[in-house]
């Protein structure tokens, strides 16, 4: 399933891993297990720092073919269930590297923001392997679960799950339910996330406010090409710049 | 999503493109504030922009650039049933409605795009365009006619979306010509009628078209001075990458015009920020 060049990238990758990262697999009777287990295995032969794990979780993960990411023996929060192939490979990859101690690729009022969740959130994130939209959710949801020991995230491919789909009655994705009710559909981001977030919590806003930046010369809004080209533009000739965007490309 | 018209790369897509342009921003010393939504700007000689986060930029100049995003249909039982029936993203979303019968709204490029996309996975659409004739390419319209599958209603207004036990189940409209209403049964409906620019938390800071853009000039200035504008949220015509990547060039040329000639007086800074 993995190419050559896939896992000779992955290597380089693994090189800046910090911590021991292990795929908890849970143990279990599914048709898709063993094409997952192999999945893994591969991802882990790639590093000494990688391991794959079969093991009886009590619960914790909803069936034989969900894994959960630990680093350096302890949880993450982050959860696959299903093989995070197509559009999510990036976002296993990504947990991954992130768990072993790369750094997170969110804003910094947003990191402090989500430091200051103080009651657990448990996010379900329903997905398609084939839609370009979900893996941004993914990807921030594992970033948020990595910073707050509060927080836990699964990814669900809504394609092994039907029964779930049909019980949530689900038609559209990504699909984020938060505590077992539904917190966002249909046109979903990570700034709608974060916004989410806030209208439940507005306190959550005072976490970020000691982080002003210094007098800018020029700020854009927006992280489209019209946004990118302004503001390289503007780098160039020595301005001080900022990009403030809810989403890169627009 | 393929791209092939950014001049000088035959081939890419929207994904490969934003990875593109994000390695480009790291090349330099740039600040990024992502994930976070501008809630107002105050405006001045040092305007102060406040972030949906809480947190203030205080700066010289802006360059808004926030784009357009999908036109919604305005209809009762749109908004309600987002995800659960109406949606906008074929390419994510067809699969949902696998065997299925489907509208798709819109008889532009994009419509006609989306119900060819669909009519391989659905099991019909019927494509509902307001005028009397669809604005599509020919080339487009010609195979869509090709499709046992897809039934094109022309010169139909759409009235509401109706939804049983939170599903969409139907929707009705009017035919133009003769004022009747008629109802469809179906499961989906793609909503693909244009952009509308994201510009609504710069009314009242600058002046702005009926449609919602911020009227610019040729060096991309607004109203307000020290305010620029660029790409599609803009009146410049022609929504295209090649265009938005040389308004916000322009837009950051006029910008550093302007910071030359409007030196920062510190103490206006210092009181300002009291």
């Amino acid at each position: 399933m993995l190419t050559k060049e896939i896992l000779q990238a992955l290597k380089s990758y693994a090189e800046s891993m910090q911590k021991n990262v292990t795929f908890v697999v849970q143990t279990g009777e599914h048709s898709k297990r063993e094409e997952l287990v192999t999945f893994l295995s591969d991802i882990a032969s790639v590093s000494e720092k990688l391991n794959v794990e079969e093991r009886d979780t009590n619960g914790e993960l909803r069936s034989a073919i969900s894994f959960l990411l630990e680093a350096d023996g302890e949880d993450t929060g982050i959860r696959f269930s299903g093989i995070p192939g197509g559009h999510e490979f990036n976002s296993l990859v990504l947990a991954m590297l992130h768990a072993a101690g790369t750094e997170l690729k969110l804003d910094d009022s947003v990191k402090s923001m989500v430091k200051a969740v103080n009651e657990p959130l448990n996010f379900e994130v329903f997905i398609s392997l084939s839609c370009h939209n979900c893996p941004e959710v993914v990807q921030a949801l594992n970033q948020f679960a990595l910073i707050n020991p509060n927080i836990k995230t699964e990814m669900i491919d809504g394609g092994l799950y039907q029964n779930l789909i049909q019980e949530r009655d689900i038609q559209g994705v990504p699909s984020v339910y938060l505590n077992g009710e539904l917190f966002a559909n249909g046109k979903v981001d990570a700034s709608v996330l974060i916004n989410k977030l806030i209208e439940r919590d507005p306190s959550l806003k005072e976490a970020s406010k000691g982080d002003a930046l210094p007098l800018q010369d020029v700020t854009v809004i927006g992280g489209g090409p019209a946004g990118v080209a302004s503001a390289i533009y503007s780098a160039r000739k020595g301005l001080k710049v900022a990009i403030v965007a809810e989403t890169f490309g627009g | 999503m393929g791209i092939e018209n950014l001049i000088s790369v035959p081939k890419t897509t929207g994904p490969e493109l934003v990875g593109n342009l994000m390695e480009h921003v790291r090349d330099y010393d740039i600040t990024l504030k992502e994930h976070v939504r501008v809630d107002s700007i105050e405006k001045g000689n040092i305007k102060t922009i406040t972030l949906s986060s809480g947190e203030q930029i205080r700066t010289r100049t802006v360059i808004v650039a926030t784009g357009a995003r999908w036109r919604e249909l305005g209809v009762p039982g749109e908004k309600e049933n987002i995800g659960n029936g109406v949606a906008y993203c074929p390419h994510c979303d067809g699969p949902f409605f696998k065997g299925k019968d489907v509208a798709v709204i819109g008889g532009g490029n994009s419509g006609i795009e989306a119900a060819l996309d669909l009519a391989g996975i659905v099991k019909s659409v019927t494509v509902f365009e307001f005028m009397p004739e669809l604005k599509a390419d020919k080339v487009l319209i010609d195979q869509a006619q090709k499709r046992d599958n897809i039934t094109i209603i022309k010169n139909a207004a759409t009235r509401q979306i109706t939804a049983e036990n939170g599903k969409v189940n139907a929707i009705e409209y009017q035919d133009r010509s003769t004022n009747e209403v008629h109802t469809r049964e179906l499961a989906g409906v793609f909503v693909q009628i244009g952009l509308v620019p994201n510009s609504q938390f710069m009314k009242g800071t600058v002046d702005m078209t009926q449609y919602g853009e911020i009227i610019v000039d040729t060096k991309c200035h607004t109203s307000e001075p020290g305010i620029f504008a660029a790409g599609d949220v803009t009146t410049v015509p022609y929504k295209q990458i090649v265009i938005s990547m040389g308004e916000g060039a322009k837009a950051s040329l006029a910008a550093f015009e302007y910071l030359l000639s409007h030196e920062v007086v510190e103490s206006e800074q210092e009181s300002e920020a009291a």
